[in-house]
């Protein structure tokens, strides 16, 4: 007993102070950042931005552990007291969300003005850039990846197509829009008839991703940043953007300050490095391929970006569906949460 | 799949794997009573290594397969069945194996069977109750409650339980009151099994008892049979999942290592899981002696019914008491704390308690009293004898603790909900990182990321055992000089 009375004094003794100081001991003050992004290729952006501005961050990541109950709802309970200073989301219904909220301080800077009007707020408290694009992920020793088969696979059992859990994610984001588009009445009908014909729901889109990948089902809905991780494994998987009455779904990442932050000029510096040209080249470069939306150098592209730019261009302006998104979810709640 | 419905089956998982596993257990128990010491020792390490093993590893390792199972959903829970199964043997055995010997022996058995033969007809259950299967009950309210409460390989198996429930109710926006009011249930019905289980403890020391260990009558099929489910246990938990990971681990590990953060983020985690592991295995062991030394019968069940009360936030799952103690820093007086790592720490502890006092009761069962006491009064004898009281002491008592600690320590390191949650910003702990690579299926980062976080913590673990040798012969050398 003694010893391990020694132990734990010796322990606390010495982590103490690490425990309380968070990372109070870096100066300056670092400005916080909360970012729903892929740490792998957000991390790499942001020690660029500190090499360049000299000014230190502290992020806060979301995590697949936590999805999007994470950091909207944070930002949400930290109202009265922020400690965020800028959010990068990985989405953008969230982020209106959070304009709704009161949470946002608008900021239109040199980043805002090259971005095309229906990926940003007019007011200029959010602001897109960066997108994925919602896909179908075939799987070519199964079927042919072209438009027709898959429309006629459509039509008939469900049961070797896969879908994520539609409660979170982008997958929510697409029954939003389904919502918008076809009406409450017929959405549910929609939706009844796809589980009916034995749709398979997983828990996420790369796990739709692994199961198309390996041949268990032979199509599904997914993000284009899943599928390349299945292209680059050399999986036998194509993609064809899945189009609802023509329109694409196109997800920008957007950035947004925080009201009361503290750090302003810091934070207005950041926002206009993420809206950046050199920022949006840099993701689209990165393996999940994102689709800059502002102009770029064209010759910066690859091929993949090229042809998924070319789609992005038909994307539906997602800022009109919160209304849809809202009524969704409390559908979806009445359905899942029984 | 409604919440009752998911609650009916989670239950229904926990009563079947723990039903089915107190027999092997059992059997387990009777090969090791037969086995000479180093057979022992191999024996344990078999059943030890799938108990240590990170949830996370064995998850991804099988998460592939178990979607391939997407159209034969039975055969995929009964998969998830078995690995939690042979994941936890090695707890049940433990309880068997260090529980002290029942007051009625085999002997009583068999005159009760006798008696009941006579013409005054003897119920046998009183006898039963008292004699080995009385063991029993312990070691299957343990194993039911860490099958009820899991919640990474369910989630990354994707098979229906209550924990997961929560979770995607919490992704829909579940408000915080309604969450705990629907976790209340589970968490009752659990608090029940530990308070049981404590008032059990507490009664088994109360019993005298005389009887000495028999030796192990099993039969030579059933020693392969037990024999092959250790092998098992380590092979489907611990080795397959290592060999899949390990596949491009050399490159995963350059990697990892050329990744500046990877440090910090492993000091992160292995400080929060150290912290927290030996704060509730501390205060675990305090509040048992505490209901062990009370005298009165009244205070000793408010003891029992304390403890219960404690381990109960624990029971809630790390989601929920990740949350609320969010919402608690955020309360004015405590948010002076609240961008520290303080409340990740307080999460952990706080979820580990339970874990540390079900471990602790069955643990204070084992051994004997007598045995630990004279070796405490050695240690004031004869210099001559004290030389050997470090190893007596270590064996009888610091060893057990410094196991505990150990095992809490581990499931402290891993358990990534509350320090995604509750980390500040600019602090992030490995696990995390690794839950995130494994959804991104980004396999060779994965292998990298995963053997550094288990070699890390081994390499501690083995550090501080051989840290207690040096200092034991250090001891022992001084004391035989006379130095002492």
């Amino acid at each position: 007993m003694k010893l391990a009375l020694t132990v734990c004094q010796w322990l606390l003794g010495s982590t103490l102070p690490w425990l309380l100081c968070g990372c109070a001991g870096e100066q300056p003050t670092p400005l916080v950042v909360y970012c729903s992004h892929d740490a792998d290729y957000a991390q790499s952006l942001l020690d660029r931005f500190t090499e360049e501005t000299g000014i230190p961050i502290s992020v806060k990541y979301d995590t697949e552990a936590t999805k999007s109950l994470g950091l909207v709802n944070l930002l949400i309970a930290e109202q009265a007291h922020p400690r965020c200073d800028v959010f990068w989301n990985n989405q953008v219904l969230g982020t209106v969300e959070l304009q709704h909220a009161g949470v946002l301080s608008p900021y239109k800077g040199p980043g805002y003005e090259r971005i095309p009007d229906r990926f940003k707020d007019p007011a200029g408290h959010w602001t897109g850039f960066a997108a994925r694009l919602r896909v179908y992920i075939v799987n070519t020793e199964h079927m042919d990846a072209t438009e027709a088969v898959v429309a006629e696979r459509l039509t008939g059992d469900l049961s070797r197509m896969a879908i994520a859990k539609p409660i979170y994610g982008t997958t929510l984001t697409h029954y939003s829009l389904m919502w918008h588009l076809l009406g409450e009445v017929e959405f549910k009908r929609w939706h009844a008839d796809n589980l009916q014909r034995g749709q398979q729901v997983l828990a996420s889109n790369g796990q739709v991703k692994n199961l198309v990948a390996a041949g268990t089902c032979d199509f599904g809905w997914t993000d284009t940043d899943d599928f390349f991780v299945a292209k680059d494994e050399q999986r036998p998987v194509a993609m064809l953007p899945i189009r609802i009455q023509g329109a694409t779904i196109s997800i920008p990442n957007s950035v947004c300050i925080i009201q009361g932050t503290r750090q302003r000029t810091n934070s207005e510096r950041l926002v206009d490095f993420l809206l950046s040209e050199a920022t949006e080249v840099a993701l689209s470069q990165s393996a999940s391929r994102q689709i800059p939306l502002g102009t770029v150098d064209a010759a910066q592209l690859s091929e993949d970006v090229q042809q998924l730019r070319n789609w992005a261009v038909d994307g539906y302006d997602l800022s009109q569906i919160v209304e849809s998104h809202h009524a969704c979810l409390e559908w979806l709640k009445s359905e899942y949460l029984r | 799949m409604s919440y009752a419905e998911t609650c009916g089956w989670t239950l229904l998982n926990a009563v079947l794997v723990a039903g089915s596993c107190v027999p092997l257990c059992a059997g387990l128990h009777e090969l090791l009573l037969g086995l000479s010491s180093r057979g022992r020792r191999v024996l344990w390490v078999l059943l030890l290594v799938p108990l240590f093993t990170p949830t996370l590893l064995t998850g991804y390792a099988y998460a592939n397969f178990s979607l391939s199972l997407l159209h034969a959903p039975v055969l995929n829970r009964l998969l998830y069945l078995v690995l939690l199964g042979l994941k936890f043997l090695a707890v049940g055995t433990m309880v068997l194996h260090f529980a002290p010997p029942a007051p009625a022996t085999e002997a009583a058995v068999h005159c009760a069977r006798l008696l009941r033969q006579g013409k005054r007809r003897m119920p046998m259950w009183p006898v039963l109750l008292q004699s080995s299967l009385r063991n029993l009950f312990p070691c299957f309210a343990i194993l039911f409650l860490l099958v009820f409460q899991e919640f990474e390989l369910s989630s990354l198996m994707v098979t229906d339980t209550w924990t997961v429930w929560l979770f995607d109710a919490q992704a829909l926006g579940m408000n915080r009151r309604d969450s705990f009011l629907r976790a209340a249930w589970p968490a009752f019905l659990q608090a029940l099994v530990v308070i049981g289980l404590l008032a059990f403890s507490y009664r088994q020391r109360a019993v005298p008892t005389s009887s000495l260990p028999r030796a192990a009558r099993l039969h030579l099929v059933l020693r392969i049979g037990c024999w092959c489910l250790a092998g098992t246990a380590s092979l489907m938990v611990t080795i397959l999942p290592f060999g899949y990971v390990c596949q491009s681990a050399w490159l995963g590990l350059q990697a990892v290592l050329a990744d500046k953060h990877i440090h910090g983020e492993v000091l992160t985690a292995l400080i929060y899981g150290l912290t927290s592991g030996i704060a509730a295995s501390w205060l675990a062991t305090l509040l048992l002696q505490f209901q062990r030394s009370t005298v009165h019968s009244g205070w000793q069940r408010m003891a029992t019914v304390s403890l219960g009360v404690f381990a109960l936030p624990g029971l809630l799952g790390s989601l929920l008491v990740s949350l609320a103690v969010q919402w608690l820093f955020q309360l004015p007086g405590l948010n002076v704390a609240y961008d520290s790592r303080l409340p990740t720490i307080v999460a952990l502890f706080l979820f580990l308690l339970p874990r540390a006092l079900i471990v602790q009761v069955a643990l204070a069962a084992s051994g004997s009293q007598a045995e630990l006491h004279l070796a405490e009064l050695l240690r004031h004898r004869a210099t001559s004898q004290r030389s050997r009281v470090g190893d007596l002491l270590w064996e009888l008592k610091y060893q057990r603790m410094f196991l505990v600690a150990a095992m809490l320590c581990l499931w402290g390191y891993f358990e990534l909900t509350p320090m995604a949650i509750l980390s500040p910003p600019g602090v992030n702990a490995a696990p995390v990182r690794l839950y995130n690579q494994m959804h991104f299926g980004r396999g060779m980062i994965v292998s990298g990321l995963l053997l550094v976080s288990i070699l890390v913590p081994g390499s501690l673990f083995l550090l501080v055992l051989q840290v207690r040798r040096w200092f034991v012969f250090d001891w022992r050398s001084s004391a035989e000089s006379g130095t002492i």
